[in-house]
């Protein structure tokens, strides 16, 4: 038996603290895992609840147990973490009673998404997260697409995508958490791309262009290979991180600082980063991002140029033919 | 000369993302309409947003395959500026000379 340690606090600036005191998260050969939680202090970001339930998932596609002590209640995040449906995910139960949060629709629990029908019936739930907010509404709603339709389309999970997502008000940002329990993109990328590691997979599939269904640059009728790309782009334009995990690779992508022009780049090693090539094997794909959506300046024009970006690189035309389309 | 309209509400929500339609649209009414040699409208009216996959997956392979003839046949109409960025980007980068 092994055990799975949750640290104090899981963010995407301090991601590797999910690594403390875990050498892997691989649980095939294992017949049950012990859940021990830090004992005085459990913040958590969507990104680790959505890890959790991916750890879990791989639990149940393994038939490992998770077996748990239990958790200090004086931790005063536990209402948090139980509405947010860490304990139920992991099948843990917890006997505290507590209030339960207010109704504005600030917190998305770990849902599970299987399908484009229950995509799009989570997409109309996530509306009042952002009370309306015009501008950003497209931009969040853009990036939930992306990340659930890569996990649909090319993870193979039989258990589907973990989804959840908090809005600070004070701060007004968004923070996703998505992850599966799929192939990971080593694998799904292997079918079409010449990779070798984890490290190199997590470039590929942030590459403009890059899809797991061709070799074409651009991809083919059905897949762009743009999802990765255009998310990356909006945490960049409004100065957040993005994580992304799969295999034995960690990809973090840094805060632009204020004093620095943001700049839409088609390899992502050149965007500041953290690259961890030997982090702790875990079988899936795990993603997470930060959008502030208290400028509406930002996603004013925010698309176009993040698909400008994209057309610079993939492009088979020099031309431009904006003035040809028939707008009516 | 014949003219298809094809009303994106009526087969998507006002967010339009659902790729699994936009294949459909395509293979059933788009591909066919150009190459007959027929005008087809492509009606946004209605949808507030979309993906850049959804609208790469609705008219980038007939972009490639038709060129300017898709220029010439397929009109988009009621686009917000939201939906028009998309339909730009995708036909920009998909055309070939």
């Amino acid at each position: 038996m092994r055990n799975l340690f949750i640290p104090n606090a899981i963010y995407l600036k301090s991601i590797e603290t999910l690594f403390t005191r875990n050498e892997s998260f691989d649980v095939s050969g294992d017949d049950q895992i012990k859940v021990e939680f830090h004992p005085t202090c459990v913040a958590m970001h969507p990104i680790g609840l959505a890890f959790y339930a991916a750890i879990s998932d791989n639990c149940r596609k393994n038939g490992v147990k998770i077996i748990s002590d239990g958790i200090n209640t004086n931790i005063h995040t536990i209402p948090y973490l139980k509405n947010m449906g860490l304990f139920r995910s992991l099948g843990i139960k917890i006997d505290t009673h507590f209030e339960k949060h207010e109704k504005s629709g600030r917190f998305i629990p770990l849902r599970k998404i299987k399908n484009s029908v229950e995509m799009e019936e989570f997409l109309k739930d996530i509306d009042p997260i952002l009370h309306g907010d015009r501008t950003a509404v497209p931009v969040i709603k853009h990036v939930f697409s992306e990340l659930l339709r890569n996990v649909i389309e090319h993870s193979k999970s039989p258990y589907g995508a973990n989804v959840c997502a908090t809005y600070n008000r004070e701060k007004k940002k968004v923070s996703i958490g998505i992850s599966d329990s799929g192939v990971g993109i080593l694998n799904s990328l292997k079918r079409s791309h010449m990779v070798e590691n984890s490290a190199d997979a997590l470039k590929l599939a942030l590459t403009p262009g890059i899809t797991g269904t061709t070799s074409k640059l651009g991809g083919n009728e059905q897949n762009a290979g743009a999802g990765l790309f255009f998310t990356k782009c909006i945490a960049k334009s409004t100065r957040n991180y993005m994580v992304l995990y799969s295999g034995k690779a960690l990809y973090k992508l840094r805060a632009t600082p204020a004093k620095e022009e943001v700049a839409f780049n088609s390899d992502p090693f050149v965007d500041q980063h953290t690259l961890n090539k030997n982090a702790p094997l875990f079988r899936g794909t795990l993603v997470g991002i930060d959008v502030q959506i208290d400028n509406s300046n930002v996603f004013r024009n925010l698309m176009a140029s993040i698909g400008d970006a994209y057309t610079l690189n993939v492009r088979k035309s020099k031309r431009d033919y904006s003035r040809k389309i028939n707008f009516t | 000369m014949t003219r298809n309209i094809l009303k994106m509400l009526s087969f998507t929500k006002s967010f339009a993302d659902n790729k699994d339609k936009a294949k459909i649209l395509r293979e059933k009414h788009l591909l066919p309409a150009i190459k007959n040699g027929h005008k087809i409208v492509i009606d946004f009216t209605g949808i507030e947003s979309t993906t850049q996959s959804f609208v790469h997956a609705l008219i980038s392979q007939a972009c490639r395959k038709y060129s300017g003839i898709f220029l010439e046949l397929v009109e988009f109409h009621g686009c917000n500026k939201y939906v028009k960025e998309m339909i730009k980007t995708v036909i920009n980068y998909s055309m070939e000379d």
